[in-house]
């Protein structure tokens, strides 16, 4: 298997098949001589604007502000590697959403927005 | 049954996709200017728009994923925000010009200005989009939107010359005497109507939401056939009637209120009874798929979770986004923009930007790891290769025409 090929961009799916979030990086322990092992996957939050330079990442932080509002300052979510189970054409994790920790976007998103509009809650 | 149900997929697609307001304007304006000399371009751009559509289809059915999951995971995040910038610009303009075209419906009713309609068919497209599932709004588009069938009606009631209108369908000719420059603008205009992007994301991604399997490849095939070939019917009437109704007498079509002139001259007030309906329905159609679109290749390019089957509170972003993308077009709209320029402009820009989601599907629809036995075969990639050629000297020569033009 190959991190970069095989696994960054996938789907990550939960343990019930909804879908959570991409892998949009990779957490690598080294130490030492040890071969690299993988520490946890990183998605959403700014993960992918850290990647294309400051100007990018401004406006990324600027959008963040705007539709999670000023009072949301988390940063990227992580998930431990030991939660994988399998990989194929998505990433599938033995956690559920809500334990995945990978929902602090759609959770603001509701919380600030659209949980307000009549109908919301059906 | 499960089966007629699907092929409702590909008829709303082509109706409320193929039949828009890029057609509604473009191809008016063709026939006003060329008669049946850009003909051609319907079977061009509904031969693409099939090979690009059943690739789509086959994308989704064999690897479950759609579009954007697969152009990112293919390309990385970086190549594949191209595709995505790109397509989110031409999905928001798309969303303008078509609720623009709701309103202009409205206008022609009421006689009160579209820019005093437009939050009301937005808010309309946002409102059913809520409280509405996928099926339902495939089901209303598609059967409002039928009765654009009126155009067809009054081409067969205009008798053309029906010889010469097959002769046009598979010859280009340039007609003497016309701007060589204007015409492959007009070409292009026209080309990018017929294939839309949004159209491919919306099948492709619906294809998912209606849970389609291996069992539905016959399906898949069937639907794009006879969806888009059924759209195109629907196109060359209408550039048939512009030109019987226009060209004939030297005038041009320049706004949206002169579309309705050759079916109101065929059937009178019926006849702009059948156009206010169905321009809006068609529009109606494009403006949800457009919409759907824009949040459609977000969420998956992204990660969020999406699908019109979900309640808000299960795929908030996804309801997000179709909110904010549907605000923007009417801020875009308030603007004041011409509507009919807009549309031209926008059509342009969705065939310049074409190439971009192609060569992706192109990529993936040939990987085994995704595609298994359903990788596309020696004529999938024949064809869609040819297309895929057309598609890039399209890009390369939409901004020069455009200028050389003058902006048609």
């Amino acid at each position: 298997m190959y991190l970069a090929r095989d696994v960054l961009d996938k789907e990550l799916v939960d343990k019930d098949g909804h879908k959570i979030g991409k892998v949009d990086d990779i957490v690598l322990d080294l130490r030492g001589d040890e071969a690299p092992r993988v520490r946890c996957i990183q998605s959403g939050r700014g993960t992918l604007a850290a990647h294309l330079g400051h100007t990018v990442q401004r406006i990324s932080c600027w959008l963040q502000r705007v539709a999670l509002g000023p009072e949301d300052q988390a940063g990227p979510d992580f998930v431990d590697w030991k939660h994988v189970t399998q990989i194929d054409v998505v990433v599938h994790l033995d956690l559920d959403r809500e334990a995945s920790g990978l929902k602090s976007t759609e959770d603001a998103i509701w919380n600030r927005w659209i949980r307000h509009i009549p109908g919301a809650e059906r | 049954m499960g089966r007629l149900t699907s092929l409702s997929l590909g008829i709303v697609t082509a109706v409320g996709g193929f039949v828009d307001m890029g057609e509604l304007v473009t191809c008016s304006q063709a026939g006003a200017q060329y008669r049946f000399a850009l003909l051609w371009t319907v079977v061009v751009g509904t031969l693409g728009i099939i090979v690009f559509a059943d690739m789509a289809g086959r994308v989704a059915i064999a690897s479950g994923r759609s579009i954007f999951d697969v152009i990112r995971d293919r390309l990385g995040f970086r190549l594949a925000l191209v595709p995505l910038v790109i397509s989110t610009l031409v999905n928001v303009l798309t969303i303008v010009i078509e609720i623009c075209g709701m309103a202009l419906a409205i206008d022609i009713l009421t006689g009160l200005s579209y820019l005093w309609w437009v939050p009301a068919t937005a808010g309309l497209v946002a409102v059913v989009l809520w409280f509405a599932s996928f099926k339902f709004v495939e089901n209303v588009a598609s059967l409002l939107g039928l009765v654009i069938l009126v155009f067809v009606a009054a081409a067969v009631k205009l008798s053309p010359p029906w010889g010469d209108v097959a002769s046009n369908l598979v010859l280009p000719a340039i007609p003497a005497g016309q701007d060589v420059f204007a015409y492959g603008f007009a070409a292009v205009s026209l080309l990018g109507a017929f294939l839309t992007p949004y159209e491919i994301y919306f099948y492709s991604s619906g294809a998912i939401e209606e849970k389609w399997t291996g069992k539905d490849i016959i399906t898949n095939r069937v639907t794009t056939f006879v969806g888009f070939t059924f759209g195109s019917i629907i196109v060359v009437a209408m550039m048939v009637v512009a030109a019987q109704t226009f060209f004939v007498h030297g005038l041009q079509s320049q706004s949206f209120a002169s579309i309705r002139v050759p079916v109101v001259s065929a059937f009178g007030e019926l006849g702009l009874a059948g156009f206010l309906i169905g321009a809006f329905a068609v529009t109606g159609g494009a403006a949800f798929e457009a919409t759907l679109s824009t949040t459609y290749t977000l969420c998956q390019y992204f990660g969020w979770d999406w699908g019109q089957e979900h309640n808000p509170k299960d795929a908030p972003v996804f309801t997000f986004w179709y909110i904010v993308a549907l605000a923007i077009a009417v801020l875009i709209a308030f603007t004041g923009i011409d509507p009919i320029k807009l549309t031209i402009y926008t059509t342009a820009l969705a065939a310049f930007s074409l190439p971009f989601t192609f060569v992706p599907l192109f990529i993936v629809a040939n990987d085994e790891e995704y595609m298994g036995d359903m990788k596309n075969g020696l004529l999938a990639n024949l064809s869609s290769g040819f297309f895929l050629a057309v598609l890039c000297v399209v890009t390369v020569v939409t901004i020069p025409l455009f200028i050389l033009s003058g902006g048609a």
